[in-house]
């Protein structure tokens, strides 16, 4: 692959002070990119003041810490534009955790498996999480709009229960000897199964039911958009890449084989473990608490890659910083686009976004090998 | 090199005792070997393909369980080490490594030092260092900041054995380590060997060309399908004889004076076969 080919060169060409000033730019396109979407109306080319927008934030974390911790709130009557700020502010930290979960999800799968193309929805657990969903519209309805607690129980308990049936059966079928293979056997015909399954209430629901479930899958940080929603996905994260931060050196080992990683002298099977674990976990939580974002776990740790080296780390690191700001790019961009009177899914956008930015990747990979080649 | 300093006076030896090699439920490939490779010392395994060359490596480096007998390094059964242990003593340079990113080399060389760092560890200037010095050892410097996978196939077997060489270890086991490199690269891989063996590593490789133990002045250890296990040094193991019955060709042995004066060998098979 010659897609190594233009990190060295943007690695030759950025010495110490121009890396530095290179990230400080991005840090700067972040922080605005942040701030104009904070400060959108929805549905309009117009900005609230930033002042009172970071006010309003800053009085929404004081009156949710209070709330959360059964204090007196502070007095938010009255205030000029609170609830467009709180919902604005709720809303962006969902997309921004969701990019970060869902690339470094797709960073560790890669990486673990060895794969370019691997995704963290390999081994079934997004397939879970929509049939937790499914048997939540059907048991409930719109009920399940009110019972956020339910909702993550049923998603994360028919996950991890599609996970364990993925191990469970890897492990029996062939013994352990080439446990990942065996798991993605696996887990290609659970994926098949369960969306069968979800295609066939698909079709029995009634419409107001399909809307939820849309609403469900598609839009959950619109539908769910709560302090408690973003507490319980930080703390998720924080529980996922924490591991991978304490391993970030050792995970390198296992982008050689298997042998050779046992030379180096670790388990790569506990190493793999973790990994898959964790990613597992990373992109259940995202789907839970956001929504279905595919593409992002598959483009962002290539671009990552080939602009700032395959090491784990950097290239995690990477991740969380350009997942996040793609989503948040995204989530921009939705402010204006409707369909049938009905916001676009930040997803979907973003899909759409990642399809093109792949395609250029492979096209500029494929020039620089035949510029190479010439 | 440190490494070569801290063993210097001590020696190390590996040995074989009796080894069986195999895989699970199925006849043993390799039966009855045991030899042993001393600090400073080449050790080339010759044979044809499929007698067991790297099933027998595996072993050694207990990536294969033994069916019988034990792998002993400076005294001490390998049976029960941890994996740490046993890359702080023992490299590997396998034959085949194409990893699917494109690592750096120094990123690559740097992963030598995973035993010392451990797992939950990063790096520190003491291990970067050591990796500087290997890739220095090796004469790859000039290449750490290239993508590793961009590189050619003599070059990737140099960053290889300079990763091997970051773990400090006292033996290197190298499975075909000029398999697939053309004849410059060939012999300047060859010529490392050397200089690591006069450095203090003791080293095994396998080769499919006899001609290398020549060369590395190395002992050989000749497998052969049905026959016991032929141990000793180049001279006194790869004789015609032992080549036909290996090999099943016809091979005449060559003699010659090197550069330094020295006696020197080589094969030259015959184009007839009967």
């Amino acid at each position: 692959m010659a897609t190594g080919l233009n990190a060295a060169q943007v690695q030759k060409h950025l010495n110490p002070g121009r890396r530095a000033r290179f990230r400080l730019l991005w840090a700067i396109v972040f922080v605005a990119t942040c701030l104009v979407v904070l400060c959108m109306h929805p549905n309009q080319i117009a900005f609230m003041p930033l002042g009172q927008v970071l006010q309003n934030i800053a009085l929404f974390l004081r009156v949710s810490f209070a709330n959360l911790f059964g204090q007196t709130a502070p007095r938010v009557e009255g205030v000029a534009l609170y609830a467009e700020s709180a919902i604005r502010f709720r809303d962006t930290m969902l997309v921004l955790l969701a990019g970060a979960a869902v690339s470094v999800s797709g960073a560790v799968f890669q990486n673990a498996m060895r794969n370019p193309m691997a995704g963290p929805t390999m081994l079934g657990v997004s397939s879970g999480v929509s049939l937790a969903q499914v048997v939540l519209v059907v048991q409930y309805s719109a009920s399940v709009y009110a019972m956020s607690a339910t909702r993550f129980v049923y998603c994360y308990a028919f996950a991890g229960l599609v996970l364990l049936i993925v191990f469970g059966l890897g492990k029996l079928i062939g013994g352990g000897k080439n446990l990942v293979r065996d798991m993605l056997l696996v887990g290609t015909v659970v994926n098949r199964l369960i969306s069968t399954i979800v295609s066939y209430y698909r079709t029995v629901m009634d419409a107001d039911q399909l809307l939820v479930l849309q609403n469900l899958s598609e839009k959950g940080y619109d539908v769910f958009n709560s302090f408690f929603n973003i507490a319980i996905f930080v703390l998720v994260s924080v529980v996922c890449i924490l591991p991978l931060y304490l391993l970030r050196f050792s995970m390198n080992a296992l982008t050689f084989d298997d042998e050779d990683g046992r030379s180096l002298g670790v388990r790569t099977g506990v190493l793999r473990f973790v990994g898959l674990l964790s990613g597992s976990v990373l992109i259940t939580a995202s789907m839970v608490h956001f929504g279905n974002v595919g593409m992002l776990s598959l483009v962002v740790p290539h671009l990552c890659r080939r602009f700032f080296g395959a090491e784990f780390w950097k290239t995690c690191r990477a991740c969380l910083f350009f997942g996040a700001f793609f989503m948040l790019v995204g989530r921009g961009i939705t402010n204006f686009l409707y369909l049938a009177n009905y916001q676009v899914p930040v997803g979907m956008v973003v899909n759409v976004l990642m399809a093109i930015l792949f395609a250029w990747t492979i096209l500029s990979s494929r020039r620089g090998l035949v510029s190479n080649s010439n | 090199m440190d490494n070569f300093k801290q063993q210097e006076g001590i020696g190390i030896k590996l040995e074989l005792r009796n080894l069986a090699c195999g895989y699970d439920g199925m006849e043993p490939v390799l039966q009855h070997v045991s030899f042993a490779v001393d600090a400073g010392e080449i050790c080339c395994i010759l044979g044809p393909n499929g007698v067991g060359k790297t099933t027998l490596f595996k072993t050694v480096l207990q990536l294969m369980r033994p069916v019988e007998g034990d792998v002993w390094m400076n005294g001490e059964n390998t049976a029960h080490w941890s994996p740490a242990k046993r890359a702080g003593h023992m490299a590997y340079v396998a034959q085949f490594h194409n990893p699917p990113f494109p690592y750096k080399v120094k990123d690559v060389v740097i992963l030598g030092r995973l035993n010392s760092v451990g797992y939950f560890g990063s790096p520190r200037e003491k291990d970067y260092r050591i990796a500087d010095q290997a890739m220095e050892e090796m004469g790859v410097t000039h290449l750490k900041e290239r993508s590793y996978t961009d590189l050619s196939g003599g070059e990737r077997q140099l960053v290889m054995i300079a990763r091997a060489l970051a773990q400090e270890p006292q033996v290197l086991v190298m499975d075909e380590p000029t398999a697939s490199l053309d004849y410059g690269n060939t012999i300047r891989v060859l010529s490392r060997i050397c200089d690591l063996r006069d450095h203090g590593y003791g080293i095994i490789f396998t080769t499919h060309a006899p001609d290398h133990a020549f060369l590395c002045r190395a002992n050989v250890a000749l497998l052969q399908r049905g026959r016991p296990l032929i141990y000793g040094s180049a001279a006194d193991v790869i004789t015609e004889q032992n080549l036909h019955d290996a090999y099943g060709i016809h091979v005449r042995l060559l003699e010659y004076r090197d550069e330094l004066g020295g006696p020197m060998r080589m094969c030259a098979p015959s184009m007839i076969q009967t």
